[in-house]
């Protein structure tokens, strides 16, 4: 019997100081196998870098997208502009009934068949969420466990959200996504973070 | 039912806050309390503390958003509320009771919520006080409301959602149309809620009454059709205003198709060049006067060119029940125009009681200067009647569902 297909959504915020990036990402994007539609959250100051991104997706024929706009003060810093973008991401998945949130940083580069083992991964225990680490960018002996590379069930994303602002926010770098798997185990669910089972993972850098 | 007061404060409210919180002791259900405090600093939580120590509130939890000033009171509200949200969804609360600080509410107010919030399994029960608003649209301040989790566990409070509307209140009116759209509910009560009908009470004897017009005739067979198929018993009174008497005689053949018979069709001659809405009210006289003589409990309002579930009448009924309310009014949509709400007694109950004192013969009103010059005047003028009488009437959307408003 075939498994089900799962309904996934591709989410990630974008802003032009990833631009270095960002054509060879959507290429990688265009080249997923795994079915999956797909949600750009631009935070860029004015609407100038949408119409860029949009061009490039023509280029790599990549159709089944949305890019909405946010806007937002700069000077609010970056983790405040991703959070918020985070937060549109995870309304559309509760709103329009996907199954998990495919989180792909716009400056990594994966293998096609990642978002595939990440299922695998995810479906293989249960859990609700599975979190493949990369390196830092400017550090590449560094680990990071951010959510660059992540398939996060619906369930944590009905119960917790990515605003800074919430109670207990760990004062650290990547607060709201520690925070955020904090939730997790706090609410009695499960995670993993895995290692080396996809590669490779390019964390651009320039 | 777990429920979550959850309100925003700010040291602008000041003033209210103290008499809110005296009325938040005096609540018969018990609930726990988290206000999130978006003032420019830290003070105004020491201060919050101070009057809760004061009035004893127990279980309150006061959080500080730090936020910027300049960005206004919507993004500080519902950024405010998110926060609540966040609250209601980690720790397992079943709903969260927006109550907002400058609000003074009568203390069974939670708890009669609650109850029919239990009962009929509603998403948002919204209680207005003040004006009726009419006509009734996608539009929540979230001053006195009772959310269900399942809403809060899909949508959320922030202004920069897509497709958020410029209007007054956009998070408001945003979040409930996401919730109607997906297939929740939404009701508004106005007045106060009365005691809930017990199972065991005696069936409500119901009267299905309509004015019907030769204009109507593209969806009179399909109508009759849905009136056959009613699972709830009641009986049928048509008022036919049309002038050419052959119309009478075509309706009678569509009742003998669908096997209706405990019907009565009553022929209405008016002057033809009377105006149509009028007309239908003198026909709704004639229903009124069949309920009162002859010991209906209700009337089911119901047009003619409306096409509705089975169980709808069942669904009205037990409605009533849940808050003894005068009057349940289910919204539709407008004929011409799927997108505006329509607020008419296209499908409504409307108790006997209601009938006793008012009537749809505008004419027979004492004070003209208080008929709305608004489209189904007549019945605006008796949904406020029935208010200023101390009644309480239910405004519903999405509870019954589809709704087919024929247009041809």
């Amino acid at each position: 019997m075939s498994k089900k297909i799962k309904k996934i959504l591709i989410g990630t915020p974008i802003h032009q100081v990833k631009d270095y990036s960002m054509e060879r990402w959507l290429k990688s994007v265009s080249e997923l196998e795994y079915p999956a539609d797909f949600l750009m959250v631009d935070n860029s100051p004015g609407y100038d870098y949408v119409e860029k991104v949009k061009d490039y997706c023509r280029k790599y024929n990549i159709t089944n997208y949305k890019l909405e706009h946010l806007e937002i003060n700069q000077e609010l810093g970056a983790d405040q502009r991703i959070g918020r973008s985070r937060e549109i991401v995870r309304q559309e998945i509760l709103s329009k009934d996907y199954d998990a949130w495919f989180s792909w940083e716009c400056d990594q580069i994966l293998p096609p068949h990642t978002l595939g083992k990440l299922i695998e991964l995810k479906d293989s225990g249960n859990f609700m969420m599975v979190s493949h680490n990369s390196w830092t960018r400017e550090i590449p002996n560094q680990p990071m466990n951010a959510f660059g590379c992540a398939l996060i069930g619906r369930e944590p994303l009905e119960k917790y959200g990515f605003l800074l602002e919430y109670p207990d926010m760990p004062d650290c770098w990547h607060a709201g996504d520690v925070w955020f798997k904090k939730q997790i185990l706090k609410g009695g669910g499960n995670y993993i973070e895995v290692s080396g089972i996809i590669k490779p993972i390019y964390h651009l850098e320039e | 039912m777990k429920v979550l007061i959850g309100t925003p404060v700010h040291n602008k409210k000041d003033r209210a806050i103290k008499k809110w919180l005296r009325n938040v002791v005096k609540l018969t259900y018990p609930a726990d309390i988290l206000l999130v405090d978006s003032s420019p600093d830290l003070s105004y939580v020491d201060k919050i503390k101070g009057y809760c120590k004061k009035y004893k509130v127990k279980n309150c939890r006061i959080e500080h958003l730090e936020i910027n000033q300049e960005l206004g009171v919507d993004e500080r509200t519902n950024r405010s509320r998110e926060i609540i949200r966040q609250e209601v969804l980690s720790k397992d609360y079943d709903a969260w009771f927006s109550w907002e600080c400058d609000r003074p509410i009568p203390a069974d107010t939670l708890s009669k919520l609650i109850k029919m919030m239990k009962k009929e399994k509603y998403s948002i029960i919204h209680q207005i006080f003040g004006v009726l608003r009419v006509p009734i649209e996608f539009k929540i301040s979230f001053d006195c409301t009772l959310v269900n989790r399942e809403c809060l566990e899909k949508y959320g409070f922030l202004l920069e959602y897509p497709g958020m509307p410029d209007c007054w209140h956009p998070v408001g009116s945003w979040f409930k149309k996401q919730v109607v759209d997906d297939g929740g509910s939404y009701v508004e009560v106005y007045g106060t809620i009365g005691p809930i009908r017990d199972k065991g009470a005696r069936k409500m004897k119901v009267l299905v009454g309509a004015a019907i017009h030769q204009v109507k005739d593209y969806g009179m067979e399909r109508w009759l059709k849905n009136v056959s198929k009613l699972e709830y018993p009641a009986d049928l009174l048509m008022v036919d205003n049309t002038s050419n008497p052959d119309y009478f005689k075509k309706v009678r053949k569509y009742c003998n198709k669908y096997a209706i018979r405990n019907y009565k069709l009553v022929h209405l001659s008016l002057d033809p060049d009377l105006h149509p809405d009028r007309k239908v009210e003198m026909s709704q006289e004639i229903i009124r006067q069949e309920i009162l003589t002859h010991d209906y409990d209700a009337w089911f309002s119901w047009e003619c060119d409306q096409l509705i579930p089975t169980d709808a009448l069942d669904r009205l009924v037990s409605m009533m029940n849940s808050g003894g309310f005068m009057m349940v009014n289910h919204n539709g949509w407008v004929r011409d125009n799927p997108g505006i709400t329509c607020t008419d007694f296209n499908v409504s109950l409307v108790s006997r009681k209601c009938f006793e004192k008012y009537s749809f013969l505008l004419q027979l009103s004492f004070d003209h200067s208080e008929i709305p010059k608004k489209w189904e005047c007549g019945e605006i003028w008796i949904k406020k009647q029935v208010l200023k009488g101390g009644g309480s009437i239910l405004e519903a959307e999405g509870v019954i569902d589809p709704i087919y408003h024929l247009s041809k």
